[in-house]
């Protein structure tokens, strides 16, 4: 069994630990003010380069926003364009046109019928009343009024009167509803 | 004594060096890279505001000023920005004319007429314009009339329509009538402002045009306006006779 002779006295060994302490310590003081420097370089770079970058293309911002304020007047028709339009559209959206009323009023005007009262209310509906000078008059209106039932543009078509006069004279009412 | 003081030197020049490090790090440094941090965000918001601004600049550039010009005034006229009862009035009076429908009166209230908002009168209608007229007519014409009436700039709608028998001919057709119409016409106060810069621009749709190429077709009514005689005031040779 060897046994290891230490030849370095007690103090020197205690020298020796501190100075080992000692340089550890430096080193690591020495890494965490590299690291420090290297991160402050990294860091400030960054600032710098975007700080540049931020001024660029506030510049290219500003032009930018001076070049489309020369297109104001162009804007502000397209603007005025876009709003008519969409509001004209809403409006002939909601307009019931009476051209189809006027044109079945048109149809039921055979000869011998003679309107007396003709009513055309704002949703597209019809009540008309009037005189039929004979029979003839009188079939040839329901023969029209067949053909508008046919159209099926009205849900309803009603008479809501007929009477004959003693001059033979057919006078009615009749209402067509949507 | 003398082995403490060795220790302690030893140690002073790297606990000041870390804690200096520390201290910077925490005044300096991370204040800073929150800065970093933030720029970073705001150079993303600044080119998505170049794109966006440049994608609008490149749009306005593609459009015409005369086409633009000639589509909103179109539009304008087809429904006006003002309550405009005159220009109303006699586009509707003249409609009347050239059916031959006899106008024999017409009634209508014409509200608060203001040239800053035009806004409408309290139980009024919002941006509505009303007229009832008494006519008198044949049917034929009258039904010619209100065809035409729906293909006219300014834009305008009906109400109820009443309508009595004053003639007694054998063809329906041909009887004289005499009724009331009431006439809606609309205007609407122009949009106060146009968009910001960097907001994206409104595009005319298919439907835009489909209505600007349908109002084309329209009969327009325009109000002549009344020519004023040149008035000499003074002389230039005071003179002269």
């Amino acid at each position: 069994m060897s046994k290891g002779i230490n030849l370095i006295s007690q103090e020197g060994r205690e020298r020796l630990r501190i100075a080992k302490i000692r340089l550890k310590l430096k080193k690591f003081s020495y890494f965490i003010l590299g690291f420090f420097i290297l991160f402050t370089v990294v860091v400030f770079g960054f600032f710098f380069l975007y700080q540049r970058e931020l001024s660029t293309n506030e510049r290219q911002i500003s032009l930018l926003k001076s070049q489309i304020e020369s297109f104001n007047k162009v804007e502000s028709l397209l603007v005025t364009t876009t709003d008519r339009s969409e509001k004209i559209n809403k409006i002939l959206n909601e307009r019931i046109s009476y051209v189809e009323v006027l044109s079945a009023c048109s149809s039921l005007m055979v000869p011998g019928f003679i309107p007396t009262a003709i009513e055309i209310k704002s949703a597209g509906e019809l009540k008309i009343s009037g005189t039929c000078e004979d029979l003839q008059s009188l079939t040839n209106l329901n023969e029209r009024v067949e053909e508008i039932r046919l159209r099926r543009s009205y849900k309803e078509i009603v008479y809501p009167q007929v009477s004959r006069t003693a001059a033979g004279k057919y006078l009615l009412t009749l209402e067509l509803k949507k | 004594m003398k082995k403490f003081n060795f220790e302690l030197k030893d140690l002073v020049v790297p606990l000041v060096s870390v804690l200096v490090v520390i201290l910077c790090l925490f005044l300096v440094l991370f204040p800073r890279v929150e800065k970093v941090m933030e720029m970073r965000g705001q150079i993303k918001t600044q080119k998505a505001k170049i794109t966006a601004t440049t994608q609008k600049l490149n749009d306005l550039s593609s459009l015409s000023e005369a086409d633009l010009y000639d589509s909103s005034s179109l539009l304008l006229q087809a429904l006006p920005k003002d309550k405009d009862f005159l220009q109303f009035l006699l586009a509707l009076k003249k409609l009347l004319q050239e059916n031959d429908v006899l106008l024999e009166s017409y009634k209508f209230s014409p509200g608060l007429i203001s040239t800053e908002s035009a806004s409408a009168k309290s139980g009024e209608k919002d941006n509505q314009i009303s007229i009832t007229i008494s006519f008198s007519s044949t049917f034929t014409n009258f039904s010619n009339f209100v065809t035409k009436l729906e293909k006219i700039v300014p834009l305008s709608s009906m109400g109820n329509i009443k309508i009595k028998s004053q003639g007694s001919t054998t063809s329906g057709e041909l009887s004289l009538l005499k009724g009331d119409l009431t006439v809606v016409g609309y205007f609407s106060p122009l949009p106060k402002t146009i968009g910001s810069y960097d907001k994206a621009l409104v595009k005319i749709s298919s439907q835009d045009q489909k209505i600007i190429e349908e109002l084309r077709n329209y009969s327009r009514f325009y109000l002549e306006a009344p020519s004023f005689e040149q008035v000499i005031v003074g002389k230039e040779d005071p003179f002269s006779f």
